[in-house]
């Protein structure tokens, strides 16, 4: 704790105290004891001590009075040995009936010695009262002196700072002017500099404009031809495109036309083979002599006509076709009801062919390329079974 | 005053240069203790302690028994040269001048008493069964006397923590001699 | 294809080798009919050609009972196989399957009878009641 919190001591602290005191005396350890007179034994080696500060005088004035006053004292005390010394001396002799004149003068001089003691006493006194005040005018003067002593090292040290600072500040002051006109000197050779380089700009900025409007111009060429190389291309694809598109129906067209040929070749070997068949069979047929109504009837009832035509009227994708396969359904089933041995049956019938215009209608059909097969088939049979009754008639 | 100081006084007085050294002997530590205790360095407590003892034994003969102890008249020579010398302390603020003060009121023999003893070696054991920091702040405290401040220098650890560790060093030492007997 | 067109050309063939050689059609006797009523048939069957089916029907069944009274056998059935051709086109299978049957029940000799079969097999069997034909030809 310091100083200034001093707390009532505990018990605690009391023991720790005097605890600590023992510790510290035991741990102590103490060099050889002085010779005796005063002699110090010589120490090995001191370790550098940090310079002394000034002593003051106050020790000495402190003891100065006592001093004075006691050397005083001693000398008075001297003087009184001897002087009582003398008077008992004479106190001793023979003739000591009544004071002598010896006596009576030594009396008379101790009593002026006395009075003299009491005078340096009094002079003592004062010189005590005097040196004490002298003391205190000393010690106020020595404050006043270490004051003036601080003063005057703080004024040394001010003075020394300023000086320093100044020096300071004449160098920096120089550096700096001699940086400024540096960079003065920087700044003129930049400024040329520059000059040189707005010269410079200046050309360059001409023929950039120069370059500008015959780039401008070239870029508008450049920007038609580029125009046209796109209608070019757009041209080129399209054409392409329509190349692509003529080659493909091109080649569908003669896939078509190669498959249609295989068709046709595969139609006209069977055609002329059912033709062969067909003048066989005409001959066959006249020689036989049967009725042409007759022949068609059977020839309606072997293909089935008119079922077929109940039968695929649905696969019709034309209404037209749907009621012309109505038509051939009526018609077939009509021819098939006739009697042959009626004579009026074939007038009869090529009257209905003729009402209902059946001929027309079934070239018609057969002449659309996308009639259904089974359709196809069928009309074209009926066409040729027609065709005997129409010669019937 | 014992006989045998007494008779040791009168030898030195004859010159007897063996019962300076036992004087010297029974009350060189005690001095040297007061001056470290002040804040001298080692080796200016053992220059004051000679300085003292040369004193001591120049002003011998003015020494009156019937007035005090030897050890007391030594004392007041120790803390005059002490004062005489005050400068060459370091910074006065580190020590504690009260437990300084406390060296020279010791008893020389520790041991007089079979109490004191006993609580001597109380405190001792106490203190070994702190944390190392603690002891040695409290040892700092009272054997070195040293202020909160010189505590605080001497550990490098600030003032506030020096306190703290003081404060929880003497609760605990407190429960422990408490445990002991020693206090109440 | 090819395959069932050439016996159909034969067919044809045939026909047409009749038709070349100018055979005369010798005729058989028949039953005497009336040539306005047959003209009738003709007319009837030419609308029904032509698809027009509801007029026909109506005309059918007073036709069919005029060759009946006078026992023309084989044009009352055409005309009753007529009536359910009629019926058939008009979206009406139990009433041309009830026609139709009749036609093989009363004149099954008949040459519409044997169309009627082939008819009655393709139409759907009738669910329902059917309904009585018209002009009271049951």
């Amino acid at each position: 704790m310091d100083e200034q919190e001093r707390k009532p001591e505990t018990r605690l602290e009391m023991l720790l105290g005097r605890w600590g005191a023992e510790e510290a005396i035991r741990g102590a350890e103490p060099g050889a004891p002085p010779l005796p007179q005063g002699v110090r034994e010589p120490r090995q080696q001191k370790p550098a001590r940090p310079p002394r500060p000034p002593r003051s005088l106050r020790p000495l004035l402190r003891w100065a009075p006592a001093a004075a006053a006691a050397a005083l004292l001693v000398a008075a005390g001297v003087v009184l040995y001897i002087v009582t010394r003398g008077q008992m001396d004479k106190a001793g002799s023979p003739d000591a009936a009544g004071p002598p004149p010896a006596v009576a003068a030594a009396e008379q001089k101790a009593q002026k010695l006395q009075t003299e003691l009491a005078e340096t006493k009094k002079q003592l006194e004062s010189s005590m009262s005097d040196l004490k005040n002298l003391r205190a005018r000393l010690e106020d003067t020595s404050a006043r002196l270490a004051n003036a002593v601080e003063q005057e090292v703080h004024a040394a040290e001010i003075e020394r700072l300023r000086t320093d600072h100044q020096a300071e500040k004449r160098t920096l002051v120089e550096q700096m002017e001699g940086r400024l006109a540096e960079l003065n000197r920087q700044a003129e050779a930049k400024e040329k500099q520059i000059a040189q380089l707005n010269e410079q700009i200046d050309r360059l900025q001409q023929d950039l404009t120069a370059a500008t409007a015959s780039d401008a111009a070239l870029k508008d060429e450049l920007a038609g031809a580029k125009r046209e190389l796109e209608a070019a291309r757009q041209g080129q694809a399209a054409t392409v495109g329509e190349l692509n598109r003529q080659r493909k129906l091109h080649s569908e067209t003669l896939d078509s036309l190669a498959e249609a040929r295989k068709e046709l070749s595969q139609m006209k070997a069977q055609f002329s083979s059912i033709l062969d068949d067909f003048e066989r069979m005409y001959g066959a047929a006249a020689v036989a002599g049967r009725a042409g109504t007759d022949a068609c009837q059977q020839a309606a009832r072997s293909a089935n006509i008119v079922a077929r035509c109940a039968t695929i009227r649905g696969d019709a994708a034309q209404a037209s076709t749907r009621k012309l396969l109505e038509t051939v359904e009526t018609v077939f089933t009509r021819l098939d009801m006739l009697d042959p041995r009626d004579g009026r049956s074939a007038a009869s019938f090529a009257s209905l062919l003729a009402r209902t215009d059946l001929r027309r209608r079934i070239d018609v059909a057969l002449s659309n390329v996308a009639q259904d097969t089974q359709i196809r088939a069928l009309l074209f049979e009926a066409k040729l079974i027609l065709a005997g009754v129409e010669n019937v008639g | 005053m014992s006989d045998m100081e007494v008779q040791l006084v009168q030898q030195c007085l004859g010159g007897d240069k063996a019962a300076f050294e036992s004087l010297y002997d029974l009350h060189a530590r005690r001095t040297k203790a007061y001056f470290a205790r002040s804040g001298f360095t080692p080796a200016d407590a053992e220059d004051l302690t000679q300085d003292t003892f040369i004193r001591a034994f120049n002003s011998l003969r003015t020494f009156n028994g019937e007035l005090g102890t030897l050890s007391g008249w030594l004392a007041t020579i120790a803390r005059n040269v002490a004062r005489r010398h005050w400068n060459r302390r370091g910074d006065g603020r580190d020590f504690d001048p009260q437990l300084a003060e406390q060296t020279l009121e010791v008893k020389n023999n520790p041991t007089y008493t079979a109490e004191a003893a006993e609580e001597h070696e109380a405190i001792n054991d106490c203190i070994s069964r702190l944390p190392e920091e603690m002891a040695n702040i409290v040892r700092l405290r009272y054997v070195a006397a040293r202020t909160t401040r010189g505590i605080a220098a001497a550990a490098e650890m600030p003032e506030s923590t020096v306190r703290l560790r003081l404060a929880e060093a003497l609760a605990a030492l407190e429960s422990c001699l408490r445990a002991k007997g020693i206090l109440e | 294809m090819w395959a069932r067109l050439t016996p159909m050309l034969v067919a044809a063939a045939v026909g047409m080798a009749g038709c070349a050689a100018q055979m005369d059609m010798q005729t058989q006797p028949i039953a005497r009919v009336s040539a306005i009523d047959a003209g009738e048939l003709e007319e009837l069957i030419g609308l029904i050609a032509e698809g027009r089916y509801e007029e026909a029907s109506s005309q059918i069944p007073s036709l069919a009972a005029r060759f009946e009274s006078r026992q023309e056998r084989p044009r009352a059935a055409e005309s009753l196989f007529w009536l359910g051709y009629c019926y058939e086109k008009l979206d009406r299978p139990a009433e041309a399957a009830q026609i139709y049957g009749r036609v093989l029940k009363d004149y099954p000799q008949e040459p519409a009878a044997r169309q009627a079969a082939q008819r009655l097999a393709l139409i759907p069997r009738p669910t329902a009641n059917p309904q009585p034909v018209p002009g009271g030809m049951d």
